[in-house]
């Protein structure tokens, strides 16, 4: 399999079929975020588009020593996913329900999928304090800031920071394999 | 409180704009702090892949698609070639055709609404000999537009065909140079040259193209 880098290369170069095979690794895990960022199909559906096409466009700004080229679709697509919470003043109330007789709507069957990372990352997250990967996912997903977060639940602004910052240290740690899962 | 305490802040976009600034600063001097960051950026976004991905719609590509080529847009020097063709066409008829030129500036217009359509994809109709007869353009939408070299010669019509398979389907007979019709179902389109009202079978194939 061709690797991300050399796609996004000859994407930086105006290949539509590299373009396309990026789409077809990672447009179910974007479209994925967006709907659980933005909460409705038809917004996450137009900021999949604009996602790519940005992707398409900006492509040459790739740096790879800054990251994947997963890390940087995902920075695009959460970027314009914020942009629309903050102009529409309103996060979602809740995360979208998946539609399963919705025929468009092919949960898990996404092409190539493969779940080592989904369990990876999950593992990972549950070694967290729970009110700390709360916090971290709140300000992830959802833009909420420091002050946000502190009145959301109640807590003195230090603690939220504390926190969250120490749930992304942690995070990284276990993703590194730095720590084993119930303890250093 | 020490620039890497900041870090996590900083990729969450928590910092004051005069902070992110002077952690900024710091990062350009320091390999070791960006390292740091890398690797924190890495790890902050794994996070979604947490989430089972959701497979698209499969309009979703085909927006993306359109727009990519949007933005690539139609040549210029194949419009001004194409223009400046279509003038040198109208200088040879004359201003006393008026009909004709009427219906030249027709097929111009007709033309030029197609070229500027940014979705449209065309190939060069040639004949055995490999020389170019004519244009094929077509569009998404199945609308396809057949601009030939010349008008077709006295006492015979052009015929537009669809091929599936082995089976040519007659697409209606031209004597213009500008001809539309639809490609939707067909593999192959081509025109050949007919005596007039056209034939049931081709009988002097000029060219045809893929249009699958």
């Amino acid at each position: 399999m061709e690797p991300d880098s050399d796609l996004i290369r000859q994407v930086a170069q105006g290949d539509e079929t590299a373009l396309e095979e990026l789409y077809r690794r990672y447009g179910g895990k974007v479209y994925a975020l967006l709907l659980h960022v933005l909460g409705g199909r038809e917004e996450a559906e137009e900021v999949l588009q604009d996602s790519f096409v940005q992707l398409y466009k900006e492509a040459r700004r790739y740096d790879p020593q800054r990251g994947g080229v997963s890390t940087f679709l995902f920075t695009i697509a959460r970027n314009l996913a914020l942009s629309r919470l903050r102009a529409r003043r309103a996060r979602p109330q809740k995360v979208l329900d998946h539609d399963l007789h919705d025929p468009e709507q092919e949960l898990g069957l996404w092409h190539e999928h493969d779940p080592t990372d989904r369990v990876l990352v999950q593992r990972a997250l549950a070694q967290l304090a729970p009110e700390d990967r709360r916090l971290l996912e709140e300000s992830f997903y959802w833009g909420y800031s420091h002050s946000e977060l502190a009145e959301r639940h109640a807590m003195p602004l230090g603690t939220v920071k504390t926190r969250v910052r120490r749930a992304l240290l942690r995070l990284r740690e276990f993703l590194e394999g730095r720590v084993r899962e119930g303890g250093e | 409180m020490e620039a890497r305490d900041l870090l996590p802040d900083y990729l969450l976009g928590q910092l004051e704009p005069e902070e992110a600034r002077r952690l900024e600063e710091q990062l350009e001097r320091s390999p070791e702090l960006r390292a740091e960051l890398e690797a924190l950026r890495a790890a902050l976004f794994r996070l979604p892949d947490q989430l089972a991905p959701v497979t698209p719609p499969p309009r979703a590509w085909q927006g993306i698609q359109a727009r990519t080529r949007r933005g690539r847009g139609v040549p210029w020097p194949w419009v001004t070639g194409i223009a400046a063709g279509l003038a040198l066409v109208f200088a040879s008829f004359g201003l006393y055709e008026w009909q004709a030129l009427r219906a030249l500036r027709a097929e111009q217009a007709k033309v030029a609404h197609w070229l500027s359509e940014p979705e449209g994809k065309w190939r060069a109709i040639k004949n055995a000999r490999g020389e170019g007869v004519g244009t094929m353009i077509w569009l998404e939408d199945g609308g396809c537009l057949i601009v030939m070299k010349d008008p077709a010669p006295e006492g015979k019509v052009y015929q537009a065909w669809g091929r599936k398979g082995d089976k040519p389907v007659s697409l209606g007979v031209f004597r213009g140079r500008v001809y539309e019709t639809r490609f939707e179902g067909f593999e192959r389109m081509g025109v050949s040259l007919e005596p007039p009202g056209g034939s049931a079978q081709p009988t002097e194939p000029l060219g045809s193209v893929s249009v699958s």
